[in-house]
């Protein structure tokens, strides 16, 4: 399963066959495949090569020369080491969901928004729960693609998405998932906090198939608080980086030149 | 020491989480009502003149480095004028002197698209400011959506 999602193919494919939507993209094996692909959908594109975590490496190109600089200076692409290629959705929303589910079926969830538009890492971006500016059909949406993809992936356990969402005037907004982790992310511990219910005892549950409880959706509740987290940087001790923010994550710096 | 993470906070409203979670991080900095806020960036970016504006309505002087910035703030009704400052980007004691007099609050940096083509013209100065508030006590906001949540929290929270 957890080949399925980290395999861009096999995941996409899988989206793809429960109806769940994602931006265009293309697993470039040449430099002139990955132009042909960003010439087609439009810059800007997202260029990251397989197989990396947190981002790293992770660059938005905006134009040809500098697709090119990237494919071949910075990394090497090749039929053996394929770098993914994505539409890259610019001044679009990105909200963050965690999840548990349960043989497939959706335990609980948390939907995030973030304060920035996408584009900057998660670990680096500024988050708040219960959403501020999501109506209840947006709502409605994100839980029945979280459904789905519980139910795609048969997952028992935890599970987080990223999320793009852009408003369209006159029509609704438009969702696309952009990644998905079969895991438990950081921020587990801070909707577990806010929603007031253990995440991790629920994903512990479901993993071992013992006391999992029944479904609830702690979104439908109404809350008279809100809670945001902050990054806290360190540029003190990065020598010559340059604070501005991407989406490699700096928070938790793995490579500096990403 | 500096630490490295996140930092999370609780609210009644959105500007009261946000304004607890943002002074619970190291090495923030209470801007002082009045002070200088210095603003660059790409003028492309919608952002620019809302903050610009947010901060011109809330006392704050504005500055700038960059020529395209200060004519596309100074063509903007309703707000302060916006001054351009010179950096004496070799001399450090000097650079010192500079951010001492006109930015005792923060800086901001409005870029919709990050390392934009148009935006790296001027990107010897931006980093040099940006790279001027650690080893200052100064406050870099480097995103113009962060930047416009600050803005509204300082009017909601700070100097209502």
């Amino acid at each position: 399963m957890i080949d399925s999602a980290e395999d861009r193919h096999k995941f996409s494919a899988i989206l793809d066959a429960h109806g769940v939507d994602q931006p265009d993209w293309v697993e470039a094996s040449s430099v002139e495949s990955a132009k042909e692909f960003a010439n087609r959908v439009g810059y800007p594109v997202l260029i990251r090569p397989s197989y990396v975590l947190s981002g790293a490496a992770m660059n938005v190109v905006w134009n040809e020369s500098t697709l090119e600089h990237s494919l071949t200076a910075a990394a090497e692409v090749s039929s053996e080491y394929p770098t993914v290629i994505t539409k890259f959705i610019d001044q679009a929303q990105e909200i963050d969901i965690d999840a548990v589910a349960y043989k497939g079926e959706l335990l609980v969830h948390a939907v995030s928004e973030h304060v920035e538009n996408a584009g900057v890492h998660s670990g680096d971006a500024t988050i708040v729960l219960p959403p501020f500016s999501l109506v209840e059909d947006d709502m409605a949406r994100l839980k029945v693609i979280a459904q789905k993809v519980a139910k795609a992936f048969h997952i028992s356990g935890p599970y987080n998405m990223q999320i793009i969402r852009k408003a369209i005037p006159g029509q609704e907004a438009v969702l696309k998932v952009i990644e998905c982790n079969l895991r438990a992310s950081r921020s587990f511990p801070f909707v577990s906090k806010v929603l007031g219910v253990n995440f991790v005892d629920i994903a512990t549950a479901a993993i071992v198939g013992q006391d999992v409880p029944a479904p609830v959706d702690l979104m439908a509740q109404k809350r008279d608080y809100v809670a945001i987290k902050v990054p806290q940087f360190s540029w003190t001790r990065l020598g010559g980086a340059d604070p501005f923010i991407g989406v490699g994550q700096f928070c938790f710096p793995y490579d500096l030149c990403s | 020491m500096a630490s490295t993470g996140e930092v999370a906070a609780f609210g009644t409203t959105l500007a009261e989480a946000y304004w607890t979670s943002l002074t619970s991080t190291n090495g923030f900095r209470i801007p002082q009502a009045k002070s200088g806020v210095l603003i660059g960036g790409d003028v492309a970016c919608p952002q620019m003149a809302t903050v610009a504006k947010g901060l011109s309505d809330l006392g704050f002087k504005l500055y700038c480095s960059s020529p395209i910035v200060e004519e596309h703030l100074n063509s903007l009704p309703y707000i302060s004028k916006t001054e351009k400052i010179f950096f004496p980007v070799k001399d450090k004691r000097k650079l010192r002197e500079v951010f001492d007099e006109v930015s005792r609050a923060f800086l901001c940096s409005c870029s919709s698209r990050d390392r934009f083509p148009d935006a790296l013209v001027y990107s010897s100065h931006s980093t040099t400011s940006n790279r001027s508030s650690i080893s200052l006590p100064l406050v870099v906001v480097t995103n113009s959506m962060r930047i416009t949540s600050l803005v509204e929290t300082l009017s909601i929270s700070v100097f209502p």
